[in-house]
């Protein structure tokens, strides 16, 4: 029999509770939305699918969802479209032949012949599961006007890592189609104009994913692939955060966000309570902070558009009391 | 006979969708719990859950450890509750005070109160005691196959738990009891 740890019966009463508040899983059909979804969204058939009875609630609520919004985006999308089935022993034999070939042929006539050039060490191609870095993506949700200009309207914003200025690459049917430029940014959404010349013009639903990676975005990627609470890279303030032999530092500070409701730019929170690139936090609505971790847990506990924001800062050697004005 | 997460997202990426189907109904009681300490909502979490495995479908190709799935599907499961729970808090002002509201009128007061307030409680634990003590406690799994899960040492899973629990324990004050 296994033995139960002693800090599980040093808690027992709490680990009884815990276990009475097991939840009961979700509906029944919730693997069938989920595919419903995917398949929706991406027009592969899920094979079992044919042996499933007709979607219940959640299905066709889910079908509709994305019906009327589409949010997806296949992992294969990216790296091609998926070969037709007759492709695949046309495709191997081929490849076979040319792997006959490149084997009986002597390695300095093929890469003369070819034209190739030898790469000491070169690295072998990135794989489908080793990414790079992982890169902030959204898709353009609406079109619209401001002040007679044609605008997108992206759903990827601060948490995401976008700033003014960052140039998007846009995509339709996994090939690029043009640039945009971001021109106003909120927490989760970001207002661009198209870039430069393009034969075609982006929709709802085309995919965006930045055509250069900054380090913010790279942090805000990496913190939403981590499933930090960190907001994204700006805590839903507009600062972005390092750890410092002081404490956590103000690395950098977003002044002006944009708001979606009338696309006029505002002060960021970071801006109304005066933070300042290089500023050590030390506390934020009178509790201590020693890390980025302590900050998220006094920010997630309060209402942030409820709650006029303190903090207390260390600048240039000296504390500062600051509030949100 | 039961495949492997890592053979299974390698089929996904493949273009076998009943491989990911396999995924999600190996992990949607966890991942939907996930969504539900958050939001406190069952309607919410389901969406909210949903709406993480098509994420985790979609970005797939950048998932590193294929046999560690279940723990990165959670990470995506926080994230976007976290971001549904913030969005709300923008567009509907005081629903966040009242989250539980909607569950808290389904049951009987006091029993249901408790599990309201640990629920509460949970999600201000830091992610991975969160998460080790969902796994433990909800998905009834012992520290061998958490550890397998997971990725990581049984000292490690040891370590979470007990500190979660305390963490909790803290939270919740010594008043709080176990109600029958």
């Amino acid at each position: 029999m296994k033995k139960t740890p002693p800090f599980e019966k040093e808690h027992a009463t709490l680990v009884e509770a815990l276990r009475r508040t097991r939840l009961k899983g979700p509906d029944e059909r919730f693997a069938d939305g989920v595919i419903d979804r995917i398949d929706a969204e991406h027009g592969v058939r899920s094979e079992l699918e044919s042996s499933q009875p007709e979607g219940g609630n959640v299905a066709s609520r889910v079908m509709a969802r994305i019906r009327g919004d589409g949010t997806s985006r296949a992992p294969s999308r990216k790296h091609g479209r998926r070969a037709p089935r007759w492709f695949l022993p046309l495709g191997g034999a081929i490849a076979a032949g040319l792997a006959i070939a490149v084997l009986f042929t002597p390695m300095r006539d093929w890469l003369r012949d070819s034209g190739a050039q030898v790469v000491p060490n070169d690295p072998a191609p990135p794989s489908a599961l080793q990414p790079a870095s992982p890169m902030p993506s959204g898709q353009i949700r609406s079109v619209r006007d401001f002040g007679g200009e044609r605008c997108y309207v992206i759903d990827a914003g601060l948490v995401e890592g976008l700033r003014v200025g960052d140039v998007l690459a846009w995509e339709r049917d996994g090939q690029r189609a043009g640039q945009l430029r971001v021109i106003g940014v909120s927490a989760y959404a970001a207002i661009t104009r198209q870039e430069g010349r393009s034969e075609r013009e982006p929709q709802p639903r085309d995919h965006v994913e930045p055509l250069f990676l900054t380090d913010v975005m790279r942090r805000a990627a990496k913190e939403i692939e981590s499933g930090s609470q960190a907001r994204g890279a700006f805590y839903g303030l507009g600062i972005m955060l390092a750890r410092g032999t002081d404490g956590i530092v103000v690395m950098d500070v977003v002044r002006e966000l944009w708001r979606p409701e009338d696309s006029a730019p505002e002060p960021s929170r970071a801006s109304r309570l005066g933070l300042e690139v290089g500023d050590v936090i030390r506390a934020a609505l009178g509790e201590r902070v020693a890390s980025e971790a302590d900050l998220e847990r006094i920010l997630l506990r309060v209402d942030p558009d409820a709650t006029v924001l303190t903090m207390t800062v260390l600048r240039d050697g000296h504390e500062l009391a600051l509030t949100e004005r | 006979m039961a495949h492997d997460d890592a053979s299974l997202v390698k089929r996904t990426l493949g273009g076998d969708t009943a491989a990911y189907r396999e995924l999600v109904e190996r992990y949607q009681r966890a991942v939907f719990s996930c969504a539900y300490q958050l939001l406190g909502s069952r309607h919410d979490a389901e969406e909210a859950a949903q709406e993480a495995f098509v994420q985790a479908f979609e970005k797939l190709d950048r998932l590193r450890e294929p046999r560690y799935f279940f723990s990165w599907v959670w990470r995506i499961t926080s994230t976007v509750a976290l971001k549904w729970r913030l969005k709300q808090r923008r567009s509907e002002l005081g629903l966040e005070a009242d989250m539980f509201a909607r569950e808290r009128e389904q049951a009987p007061v006091e029993r249901e109160e408790q599990r309201l307030t640990l629920l509460q409680a949970l999600a201000q634990l830091p992610e991975e005691q969160r998460e080790a003590i969902t796994l433990r406690f909800w998905e009834e799994m012992d520290y061998a196959q958490m550890g397998k899960l997971l990725g990581i040492s049984h000292d490690a899973l040891y370590q979470r738990v007990s500190r979660g629990l305390k963490q909790l324990r803290e939270l919740l004050g010594q008043d709080f009891v176990v109600r029958e």
